[in-house]
């Protein structure tokens, strides 16, 4: 479930921060957001992958343009300057006018991916959600929610509460997630609902487990109100 | 008090006006809450308002509010939806701010007349500054004050504090709540809640001395954060115990059109009750069985139990209900098993957990050596008794009285400040089970031993009594 997409049915007079400025506001609350640069050309963008360093991805950014892998708008593992500059017009074509620029990423790898969002509920106001990511979302819909302001023992509670709890232990060889660094993560969250009344709902999904277990913030987008 | 002194005075009245009081007549039908209100044996000064008669059932009769010799602490309304409004004018007008509405038609209806007339008579509320609960509600219940406005309520004083939407649940906890030994301080069944809503009277209760321990029916509630914020507050001191409708598709509609306020997401309820310490039931009775646990017991210090009972198959199945109830059943320990030895007789008797000891079940003598051992077992926090009722009528009829009678006089001795608690199964008829089942349940409950229906709520409840438990201490920890 999409914590930013359901409220959207709720509710008409909202739009959505580009990825880039979603990123921003996260990593402003301390939040581990992965590296990005913004370009316009494809020439900055070559430049930027070879700072960033290969393999390196490529995603479309604008306001609105949310549902990015859908309409070819990511290009994944990209690990030459040839593979980049091809991404980068196919994402022009794909996007048709409606981007801000693109972002250069570093491609992060991970095989455990999970979810955290925001939303204002009716009755609650600020809620934080956790839990499975990615495609498990959808399929799994094995979240667990918490009103804000959260505490660290909330967070801590939140985490084993989902059915799938295990995936933050070291399995399959993985190291053990870092739960206090997930608890600020969600603790984060809250206080920006708390203090933001213009934001109505984040997703951060995927929010991925990195080698050694740190998370990070691969990709994020927040709705405000106008 | 929250800044609602008023309530005080409209929910432990001294004086109360019944707009629409019946004229004298053999008995009280459930509707004539004038005729109740006497019959119950009301303490505080009755006026019945209605224009056609000079005195009934032995009080001065009068015409309207504007007649009465004094404001009253609570004016009661049952006339038909459409007078309603009148009324309420009346009562601002001379200064009556505390008004309960018994009549239903309301937005509860969902139809447009009742959802036109409740506009009409929040406006009239509002801007008149009433306290108003209802419409579409029974009101208030206050054993001490002898005050009830339906039929059929016990007369015992207690320390539980009801707030519910809905009547009938009001009934349902104070019947059965009474069966198993809860009395009551107040009970407030609010209905739609105009001006007075949920949050206002969780707010009441906590602060109220009389009450000890809240049990809360709500299908929706207008500001979430303001309950959860005055449940968070109250949870530490005061339990409470409450059931939250609307899990399901089906029960969703139901709320919607019970009370016409929404049920929101579950999964943010399920947030409130990790995050308030509430405890959270399902139904009437394991609401009664909770607030009894929680009342009675010491707070167990984890979710470890040993249960003490006879039947083989009948263990296995009651490890299962322990299990599914999410609560942990440790193998006793050797020493333990060598001291519970020491008095259990070897032939039929398997010592492991459960315990399935025929011996001791029979033999209430050899009952403390082993609640001592089970109890001082560090890996084990509560026990549970566990009456095979059919097969102890066997041995000898007398066998039940006995057990019970020695849990109910001195088990909680052999304890170590662990909870103690009793279960039972019966599985043949005959009054003659019927009457032993009775005696038990009357000599457990006077004796203050918590006795629930069947193992699977057994486990439920004190699976819920070790999380609040817990709940308590890492609040206190923090």
């Amino acid at each position: 479930m999409r914590a930013g997409a359901e409220l959207a049915g709720r509710a008409g007079e909202m739009r959505s921060l580009s990825e880039f400025e979603s990123r921003n506001v996260l990593d402003s609350y301390g939040i581990p957001v992965v590296d990005a640069t913004l370009v316009n050309t494809q020439q900055e963008a070559v430049e930027a992958a070879a700072g960033t360093g290969y393999p390196v991805v490529l995603k479309g950014c604008g306001s609105g343009l949310t549902h990015k892998s859908e309409v070819g708008a990511v290009k994944l593992n990209l690990t030459t300057s040839a593979e980049v500059a091809s991404a980068f017009r196919a994402i022009e074509a794909a996007a048709a006018g409606g981007l801000d620029g693109i972002l250069v990423q570093p491609q992060i790898w991970a095989t455990r991916e999970l979810v955290a969002g925001m939303v204002r509920d009716p009755q609650f106001g600020p809620c934080v959600m956790f839990g499975l990511g990615g495609i498990y979302t959808e399929v799994l819909d094995d979240v667990s929610f918490r009103i804000a302001p959260l505490q660290e023992r909330d967070a801590m509670a939140m985490m084993d509460s989902i059915r799938g709890a295990a995936i933050l232990g070291p399995v399959r060889g993985t190291e053990a997630a870092d739960r206090a660094a997930l608890a600020r993560i969600l603790v984060s969250l809250g206080r920006i609902g708390l203090e933001n009344d213009s934001i109505e709902a984040i997703d951060v999904n995927p929010l991925l487990l990195q080698d050694g277990g740190f998370p990070v913030a691969v990709d994020a987008a927040i709705w405000i109100t106008r | 008090m929250q800044g609602s002194p008023g309530l005080d005075a409209m929910l432990k009245p001294e004086s109360i006006a019944v707009v629409g009081a019946s004229r004298d007549k053999p008995g009280a039908s459930w509707v004539d809450m004038f005729g109740q209100l006497v019959e119950f044996g009301y303490r505080g000064r009755l006026y019945p308002i209605n224009p056609k008669a000079d005195v009934i059932r032995g009080h001065k009769a009068y015409a309207g509010l504007t007649d009465l010799p004094e404001p009253v602490d609570l004016v009661i309304v049952g006339l038909s939806a459409p007078i309603v409004p009148w009324i309420l004018r009346d009562c601002v007008a001379t200064g009556n701010r505390n008004v309960h509405i018994f009549s239903a038609g309301f937005g509860e209806t969902g139809e447009e007349q009742g959802k036109v007339l409740q506009e009409e008579i929040t406006k009239i509320a509002v801007e008149g500054g009433l306290r108003v609960i209802g419409p579409n509600s029974m009101g208030v219940f206050s054993p001490r004050l002898r005050l009830v406005t339906w039929a059929g309520a016990p007369e015992a004083v207690g320390s539980v504090g009801i707030l519910t939407q809905s009547g009938g649940f009001a009934d349902g906890i104070i019947g059965y709540g009474s069966q198993i030994g809860l009395s009551f301080s107040t009970v407030v069944n609010y209905g739609t809640g105009l001006t007075v809503d949920a949050s206002d009277l969780l707010e009441y209760l906590s602060d109220d001395p009389e009450t000890d321990t809240i049990g809360v029916y709500l299908e929706g509630v207008a500001d979430g954060r303001r309950l959860f914020d005055a449940v968070a507050r109250t949870t530490r001191d005061k339990p409470v115990v409450m059931v939250k409708p609307g899990a399901s598709r089906a029960a969703r509609r139901t709320a919607a059109s019970h009370t016409g306020s929404l049920a929101g997401d579950d999964r943010v309820w399920q947030a409130f009750f990790a995050q308030s310490g509430a405890i959270r039931v399902d139904s009437v009775q394991e609401m009664a069985h909770t607030i009894d646990a929680v009342r009675r017991l010491p707070r167990p210090a984890g979710n470890r139990v040993a249960v003490l009972g006879t039947g083989g198959g009948s263990s296995v199945l009651a490890a299962d209900a322990c299990s599914r109830a999410g609560l942990d059943l440790p193998p006793l320990s050797a020493e333990a098993r060598a001291e519970l030895r020491e008095t259990i007789p070897a032939a039929g008797n398997i010592i492991t957990n459960p315990v399935d000891a025929h011996d001791v079940m029979t033999d209430p003598a050899q009952m403390p050596a082993v609640l001592k051992v089970l109890s001082s077992q560090e890996y084990l926090d509560m026990v549970v008794v566990y009456f095979h009722v059919d097969w102890m009528y066997d041995v000898a009829p007398d066998r039940i009285a006995a057990l019970a009678t020695f849990l109910a006089e001195s088990g909680s001795e052999h304890m170590n400040g662990k909870p103690l608690v009793a279960t039972w199964r019966s599985y043949r008829s005959g009054p003659e089970y019927g009457k032993v089942i009775r005696e038990m349940r009357e000599i457990l409950v006077d004796g203050g031993i918590p006795l629930f229906p069947d193992i699977d709520s057994t486990a439920r409840t004190l699976a819920r009594l070790a999380e609040y438990s817990g709940f308590v201490a890492s609040a206190e920890a923090t």
